[in-house]
């Protein structure tokens, strides 16, 4: 009986969770006359395709997307070796310095990412690189927390591990890129994910860097969409569920390396 | 493991990560508590004005204004979406429940659409009329229909609320259900052979054991909420809604910087965030640090 | 060729702690060489520091008369088997064994033949596409050695490469690896915990003790010549008797007092030392092994023993007996199971002086008789 009502609480609060990504899904596919006259779901037979044949013949929604995997993929790339590496050598090595380097970089995670826009501005204005995809790249690399996740994992990588593979005949990066990365694939995995969804999703400081429509990425874009194509409501649903595929793919595709990762930072707090 | 010939290896393997950081993270933070000092119009033209923008901030109660909206949203989100989170793992990790993962997975989902396209789904659900918010109250409770949601001061905050909740509870019921599949199950038999009930048992044996994570995810929601700016950017469509209603420090910070030119009041804004942040940080470890010596 | 020399090494850590005490060291070329001593007696760091995981403090290392004191493992072409195997869990079988070669960069068919031969020799052929994770203890030790054999090495290291095996398949590795080392003839360094695995596997075995090598020797020479008192109780199963003792000057030849009791050394010709006057004199200890304490009937008055059983544990055909002595120092003999002893009893024990060992209050061992 107890069970029973726990059921009933637990797939109540799916349905709310579910509902409105249904409702997003169904509405991609509406057409936009039928927004006022079916504010569910229209018949199966008034669903139309139209949206997305707007979104790639009128609007410049595919240079959106090539622009968001751009930028998103050069910055996790960038950010997965800097972080690894770096997490590497706090992990497996002792030298001067270790310490003052971990203490200072932890302080600076406290620091709210808003602090930095103003000086961060004016930095990338000053490379010339406002209206980039650089501007928003480079500044993109440093993530402290990466770092962190990676040193935390390998420090699990037993020393005779890394001795065997010296013995083998590995340089001393060649450990790195033969022995440690390929033991830390899942660690490897959930910084993926965090740092791609990060990265697709960012939005405040593509706003502030970003100027001309043909640089947009997708959160800046679908925004833009808005004002420009007034009202064409099936449209924007039909970008947003595009917009959020490769998201969910790469999740399916790591979910279970990406749950481990996310509650490993937890229990470390 | 000490090697002579490998001691260089570490100073090479982190100068990649370190160079960066200090360019794009050591410098900024240093850069920005210089900017706060001065006036600036655009990154070119600047005038020092000590801490005058900081004692402006104080007066300015557009800034005030945004610090009520920003409290009362993270007060709204973490009393609603962690006691929420906390009671969902808590059913999930009862033993007799089947279906886990697909359980968790459901919960998680929200968090998988991100913050920016969340917000665009919503600005129709929420939308008057045709939007699915109305339309499903309607249709249950006969409510009307043309509740205006984001253009009514009383409700824009509420509405914000209830975004959040649907994007952030399940991703918190994650950590809870984990530290709660990480208390030892023999604490329970040894509390039941001692005669704990099931509120006993929750109040001494359930809390204590997820206690790390759940400072963790309080601390780390309430930061995260001080931060708030693209759900409120994007679904008052870029402004800061009406009367002010939405307006957040941070979106505060965004008009005065970037769409104002005015980089040095914005940093000033960055760093007043950055210490109420702090401070409420504090005070919650200080809260829940005092409570554990008590028992 | 490939002799590998420790000259006046030492080991110091940052921390102040010398784990290593000016090592003098030689191994032959093609040489099995085990060292061997309880935990923390420098044996691993002098492995680590053969192999090049530890820096040398002081000292040089010389290999095939070349000093690699600063080179990096990968350029000293040594192989090593770890303790806990140290194999790449995400690699096969085949791709742990190749791993070595493919970093010195060899033809990319010659890898392959290479590996499948070793895989053959060690009977990994069936195993060769799993991952460490699915094999055995055994099997992982097996593959762990063929990454170390598919090599052509100057030197085999290997730590304590048995002591994660149960009982059985260690005595059988055992046998294993020092038939491999004998086909192939590549000098090898073993360094163990177990006095068994060093006296049977060695050519000469290295005793270690805080940090000082105490004696290299063939295992026999070790068992019956040891230099000092802690070789002469960590070789051997089960420990030698070290009982203190002091030499009376009488006229018949020499004779030692052992608790209270006085034994003959006749004119000492019998031993194996070489007793002049003044040796003797230095006599504070007897070391006496369990297997060597005789049937009292066997030796004369003068050489005998008493004590009271205080324990008995049976070994089949064999007996421990634990007595106490007329002043209570314990001895342990090892006696013919064929008299039932009781505890408490008082019983008789016989010496044999040709089978005695005498130290001097240094620890060191009295002269053995040359030849």
């Amino acid at each position: 009986m107890r069970r029973l009502v726990v059921y009933m609480l637990l797939v109540l609060f799916a349905l709310l969770c579910l509902v409105p990504i249904a409702w997003l899904v169904a509405s991609a596919f509406k057409a936009n006359a039928d927004f006022h006259v079916y504010p569910v779901v229209p018949p199966v037979d008034r669903l139309t395709l139209a949206n997305f044949t707007s979104l790639f013949t009128q609007m410049p929604f595919l240079r959106f997307m090539m622009n968001s995997f751009f930028v998103a993929g050069a910055t996790v790339i960038l950010q997965l070796f800097f972080s690894s590496l770096g997490g590497f050598a706090l992990a497996k090595y002792d030298f001067a310095g270790k310490k003052a380097v971990m203490g200072v970089m932890l302080a600076t995670m406290m620091i709210p990412g808003p602090v930095l826009l103003a000086p961060m501005y004016e930095l990338i204005y000053h490379m010339g690189l406002i209206d980039s995809h650089l501007g928003l790249i480079v500044p993109g690399m440093v993530n402290v927390f990466g770092m962190f996740l990676f040193r935390q994992s390998m420090l699990s990588v037993p020393d005779e591990m890394l001795q065997a593979a010296r013995i083998d005949g590995c340089n001393e990066f060649q450990i790195f890129w033969h022995v440690v990365m390929p033991v830390s694939r899942p660690i490897v995995g959930a910084f993926c994910l965090i740092a791609f969804m990060g990265t697709w999703n960012s939005f405040l400081w593509p706003q502030i860097i970003l100027q001309s429509s043909d640089r947009f990425t997708l959160p800046i874009g679908l925004n833009q969409m808005i004002g420009v194509y007034e009202a064409d409501y099936g449209a924007m649903m039909a970008g947003t569920l595009l917009a959020v595929l490769p998201v969910v793919v790469l999740f399916f595709l790591l979910q279970k390396e990406f749950i481990a990762g996310l509650t490993k930072g937890a229990v470390k707090g | 493991m000490p090697l002579r010939t490998a001691r260089t290896a570490p100073y090479l393997f982190l100068a990649p990560f370190v160079l960066s950081f200090l360019i794009f993270g050591a410098y900024p933070i240093i850069r920005s508590v210089m900017l706060s000092f001065y006036i600036t119009s655009g990154p070119e033209a600047q005038h020092f004005v000590g801490l005058d923008n900081y004692l402006h901030l104080l007066q300015d109660p557009d800034f005030w204004t945004a610090v009520r909206n920003t409290a009362t949203f993270a007060l709204g989100s973490v009393l609603l979406q962690l006691p929420l989170s906390l009671g969902l793992a808590l059913l999930l990790n009862r033993a007799d429940i089947r279906g886990r993962n697909v359980f968790r997975f459901i919960f998680f989902s929200p968090n998988l659409m991100g913050l920016v396209f969340s917000a665009l789904l919503f600005m129709l659900i929420l939308a008057p009329r045709f939007g699915l918010l109305n339309a499903a109250l309607h249709a249950l409770f006969g409510l009307p229909s043309t509740t205006r949601w984001l253009s009514t001061p009383s409700l824009v905050m509420p509405a914000l609320i209830m975004v959040a909740l649907w994007l952030y509870t399940g991703f918190n019921m994650v950590y809870f259900l984990a530290a709660l599949q990480a208390v030892d199950g023999e604490l329970y038999e040894a509390a039941t052979i001692d005669g704990a009930g099931r509120w006993a048992q929750f109040w001494h044996v359930t809390l204590p054991g997820i206690r790390p994570v759940l400072i963790f995810v309080v601390v780390l929601s309430t930061i995260g909420s001080f931060q708030l700016f693209e759900l409120a950017f994007l679904l008052l469509g870029n402004s800061s809604g009406p009367d002010q209603a939405g307006l957040t420090i941070v979106m505060y910070l965004y008009q005065n910087g970037f769409l104002g030119g005015d980089l040095g009041y914005a940093a000033a804004i960055g760093w007043t965030l950055a210490l109420m942040v702090l401070l409420l940080a504090l005070v919650q470890l200080r809260i829940t640090g005092t409570g554990k010596e008590a028992r | 060729m490939a002799e590998i020399a420790f000259r006046n090494v030492n080991k110091i850590y940052p921390n102040g702690f010398q784990a290593v005490h000016r090592l003098d060291l030689s191994i032959a070329d093609g040489e099995f060489l085990v060292m061997v001593g309880p935990s923390g007696c420098g044996k691993s760091t002098t492995l680590r520091m053969l192999a090049g995981l530890e820096t040398i403090s002081s000292g040089d290392l010389l290999i095939a008369g070349h000093r690699v004191n600063d080179l990096h493992p990968r350029a000293r072409n040594i192989a090593m088997v770890f303790q806990s195997y140290a194999l790449y869990p995400h690699k096969t079988v085949q791709g742990n064994i190749e791993f070595p070669l493919r970093m010195a960069r060899l033809p990319a068919a010659e890898v392959k033949t290479r590996a499948l031969e070793v895989a053959r020799m060690l009977e990994l052929e069936p195993l060769l596409q799993r991952k460490p994770g699915l094999l055995s203890g055994g099997q992982r030790q097996r593959v762990a050695m063929a990454r170390a054999l598919v090599r052509d090495p100057v030197a085999f290291l290997m730590d304590e490469p048995l002591s994660n095996l149960d009982a059985k398949l260690r005595v059988q590795m055992r046998a294993e690896i020092a038939a491999l080392q004998r086909r192939t003839g590549t000098t090898t360094v073993y360094v163990t915990h177990d006095q068994v695995e060093a006296m049977t596997m060695g050519d000469r075995v290295a005793v270690f003790k805080d940090g000082l090598l105490q004696q290299v020797d063939t295992p026999q020479q070790l068992f019956e010549r040891p230099v000092n008192t802690f070789v002469a109780g960590f070789i051997g199963s089960p420990s030698m008797n070290l009982i203190t003792a002091r030499r009376e000057p009488a006229g018949g030849g020499p004779v030692l007092v052992v608790a209270g009791e006085r034994i003959s050394l006749g004119k000492g010709m019998e031993t194996r030392f070489n007793l002049t006057d003044a040796d003797a004199e230095r006599v504070v200890c007897l070391g006496l092994r369990p297997e060597d304490v005789v049937d009292p009937q066997l030796v004369g008055e003068d050489r005998r023993l008493h004590g009271r059983v205080a324990l008995t544990e049976l070994l089949g055909r064999e007996q421990m007996v634990y007595l106490d002595l007329r002043d209570g120092t314990r001895l342990v003999a090892r006696l013919h199971a064929d008299r039932r002893l009781k505890a408490g009893e008082e019983i008789a024990v016989g010496i044999d002086p040709a089978r005695l060992y005498l130290f001097q209050a240094d620890g060191r061992a009295l002269p053995y008789r040359q030849g």
